[in-house]
């Protein structure tokens, strides 16, 4: 092979110039890879611009000692081209994607507090949604809707993040910029929104590269890290930025279906539990906050007194009350024989709400699921917490009391608890001292049925049989109780 | 022709190795293509950047200015149209020409109506829905003053904010990315620059799908004007009906 040999050629696509064997047939470019194919004309006789590169057949200008083209000397043989990609190329594009790399964990890391907030905000729209009264349904369901949303979004940046760079990055940082706008419209100026923003401003510059890099190199290893392809996997580049596409795509539709669900089946959930405060609490001058506290124990006597002890309904009283006097409740419950088994309450509102001279107090009634009747609650704010101040529960009628005593018998620290509160000491060790004296505190007699006798003012007379004897005791109905108390007991004579 | 770094002689601008010593040129082509690269990346950023943040700060100025009255209003699309300029600008000297786009023909127009009908039936549904949930109530437009309304909420802002966001951005946004993701992009940035007028993400949706469909109608005719016709038709819609 000669210098001189061959005619001349231009490639279609990229304009290079070269000589080739044959005019009748098309070459391919080594630098683009078009159609290379042989001048029309007397191109073929044209020797005056110089010599064929032995190696890669490229146009010699007259006076080089080397090709252009791959740097061959033209005397050379066996010369071989050197490859499309330099090594500078490459050590370049991996210095590249490296600082994109870096960036789009930046954006990621931006996505995620963004979407943690935004699921934060989820959960607080639910909370309000739970106590928000007719009225505020509405703006509070639009509130919920946006939350959602934007978690949609951070859960879209994070999925796409590597495969997008450049529009999830311009997405967040205007994102990020309305939002320090808006914070500072209020007139104050916050250095976390104002460092998200910086962050996500200073993540586009390099990813606004990053895209085109991916598809000229995705054979690197730092893009096929980026693409979540190992390294060592006998996998194409491209194909590697294509699987990695379809999986983002497809963990985000499960995700975002996911968090759909989620928040569709929460909300529903407390759309039946929904219990709006009373508008009367705002009224009164009650926080937001302090509202949703008394909400929050509200819950908790639900709970305690449907599966909890009497204990542990005191727990929701004041120290200060049950320093005074801790049975008080117990003692209540204890007379109707609730003390292991109440029935059940309904979930229960605030119905109203008065500041009086020893503070704030709450009222919330709740209604029992299997009786007919009524159970009134009293709450008093103590600082920014909320006590159970006292239990109102249904009247009841002296037949159903003498029923209660009957049970009751002969246990004294039960049967105590139907004296009146402060004759309840007394009576107590006058029980115990009778029930001594009889030898009844191992082993008693049952109370047989008992008799209503004379009724003066209101105050009713009630004989039991025990023993074959009569029992007689005395009740009363003091004004504004809900029950009738015991007030004399005479043991039958011995 | 370009001079080799190693001999000095002179050589193709295309050449690989030097015709005069041998040397390699690549390293030198690679870091002057990337360098070149970068500075585009860099022009990029810095127009939307511009975009962006000046339009912030322009909304904000203009929400503590109190009172929006014409020359409020004026003054407002008046800097947005000069961000815009300034944005094209950024992006090179055939930067406000691209923005502008070609020419539009007869059907580019009809298509521009067509969009604006299409983004005005999807807001307009959109903002009902909400207000209908949230229990709102849409503020009456004074009607004696529709002529002026028509101008200052339909004309100006149609011609301002597209020469901005299908203008500007556009051209930035594709000289770093496709077609599609131009399209979502500048949407996305349409519908959030509109978040400080008080909606905040409530102006998300809505606003999205009527950039999604300015965007297409800037990607199908490659011209400003069928944008602009699709975002007056939107907007004297939306001040009609009000």
């Amino acid at each position: 092979m000669t210098g001189t040999s061959g005619v001349r050629a231009v490639c279609e696509g990229c304009g290079a110039a070269y000589r080739v064997p044959s005019a009748e047939r098309a070459y391919a470019c080594k630098k683009c890879g078009g159609a290379v194919r042989a001048e029309d004309g007397d191109a073929r006789a044209d020797d005056a611009l110089g010599r064929a590169c032995p190696a890669c057949h490229a146009v010699l200008p007259a006076t080089s000692r080397f090709c252009p083209e791959c740097g061959a000397e033209w005397r050379a043989e066996g010369a071989r081209p050197a490859s499309r990609r330099s090594l500078t190329e490459r050590r370049l594009a991996a210095h590249d994607l490296g600082r994109a790399r870096r960036a789009i964990r930046a954006v990621r890391a931006v996505f995620w507090t963004y979407g943690a907030l935004s699921f934060l905000s989820v959960l607080g729209s639910l909370a309000f949604l739970r106590v928000a009264d007719d009225d505020q349904v509405g703006p509070v369901l639009v509130l919920l809707g946006m939350c959602t949303l934007l978690c949609l979004l951070s859960l879209a940046g994070l999925n796409l993040a590597a495969r997008h760079p450049f529009p999830c990055a311009v997405a967040l940082a205007s994102f990020a910029s309305l939002v320090v706008a808006l914070v500072a419209l209020q007139g104050e100026i916050h250095l976390i929104p104002l460092g998200l923003a910086a962050a996500s401003w200073a993540a586009v510059v390099p990813t606004a590269r990053a895209r085109r890099l991916l598809r000229e190199h995705s054979d690197l290893y730092v893009a096929r890290r980026l693409m979540g392809a190992h390294p060592a996997e006998a996998i194409e580049g491209a194909q590697a930025m294509r699987d990695h596409g379809r999986r983002a795509w497809l963990r985000l539709g499960a995700q975002a279906t996911g968090l759909l669900l989620l928040v569709g089946l929460a909300t529903l959930g407390v759309w039946r539990k929904r219990t709006p405060l009373s508008p009367s609490l705002a009224d009164a001058g009650v926080e937001l906050e302090e509202q949703l506290a008394l909400q929050a124990e509200l819950a908790r006597f639900h709970k305690a007194w449907n599966r909890g002890t009497p204990e542990d309904i005191v727990a929701l009283q004041s120290r200060w009350i049950t320093l005074s006097d801790a049975t008080r409740i117990p003692m209540t419950l204890a007379r109707r024989g609730w003390h292991v088994e109440r029935p059940a309450l309904q979930v229960a509102g605030i119905d109203g709400a008065e500041l009086d001279e020893t503070g704030m107090l709450a009222d919330r009634t709740f209604r029992f699921e299997s009786l007919d009747a009524e159970l009134v609650t009293r709450w008093k704010r103590i600082g920014r917490s909320w006590h159970l101040d006292s239990l109102t529960l249904p009247p009841t009628s002296l037949e159903d009391d003498l029923r209660a005593f009957a049970s009751a018998w002969p246990r004294a620290e039960r049967l105590a608890a139907f004296y009146s509160e402060p004759l309840r000491e007394s009576g107590r060790a006058s029980l115990e001292r009778i029930l001594a004296e009889r030898g009844w505190t191992a082993e008693a007699p049952p109370l047989g049925a008992f008799e209503l006798g004379a009724t003066h003012a209101n105050t009713r007379e009630v004989r039991f049989a025990v023993g074959g004897e009569r029992m007689r005791t005395l009740w009363s109905f003091p004004t504004g109780a809900d029950c009738w108390y015991l007030t004399v007991l005479e043991p039958p004579d011995e | 022709m370009s001079a080799c770094p190693a001999c000095g002689a002179r050589v193709a601008r295309t050449a690989r190795f030097c015709t005069g010593c041998g040397g390699r040129l690549e390293a030198a082509h690679a870091v002057a293509r990337r360098r070149g690269e970068l500075e585009v990346a860099q022009r990029v950023v810095a127009a939307i950047g511009l975009v962006v943040l000046a339009t912030f700060a322009l909304v904000a100025a203009t929400a503590l200015a109190g009172e929006r009255t014409l020359r409020v209003e004026l003054g407002f699309e008046l800097g947005l149209a000069a961000l815009g300029l300034g944005a094209a600008r950024v992006l090179g000297p055939r930067g406000p020409r691209e923005a502008l786009g070609g020419g539009a023909g007869p059907l580019a127009v009809l298509a521009g109506v067509a969009g604006g009908l299409a983004s005005f039936a999807v807001g307009w549904g959109y903002a009902t829905a909400v207000n209908a949930l949230s229990g709102a109530e849409a503020e009456p437009l004074p009607a004696d003053e529709l002529p002026l309304l028509l101008v200052t909420v339909a004309l100006l802002p149609a011609l301002a904010e597209e020469w901005l966001y299908r203008g500007a951005l556009w051209v930035a946004c594709r000289r770093a990315v496709g077609v599609t993701a131009t399209i979502v992009v500048t949407a996305l940035v349409f519908a959030l620059l509109h978040g400080l007028g008080g909606g905040f993400v409530l102006e998300l949706p809505h606003r999205f799908i009527a950039g999604l469909v300015l965007g297409f109608l800037r990607a199908r005719t490659g011209s400003l004007a069928p944008c602009v016709v699709a975002h007056l038709v939107n907007n004297a819609l939306a001040v009609l009906v009000a």
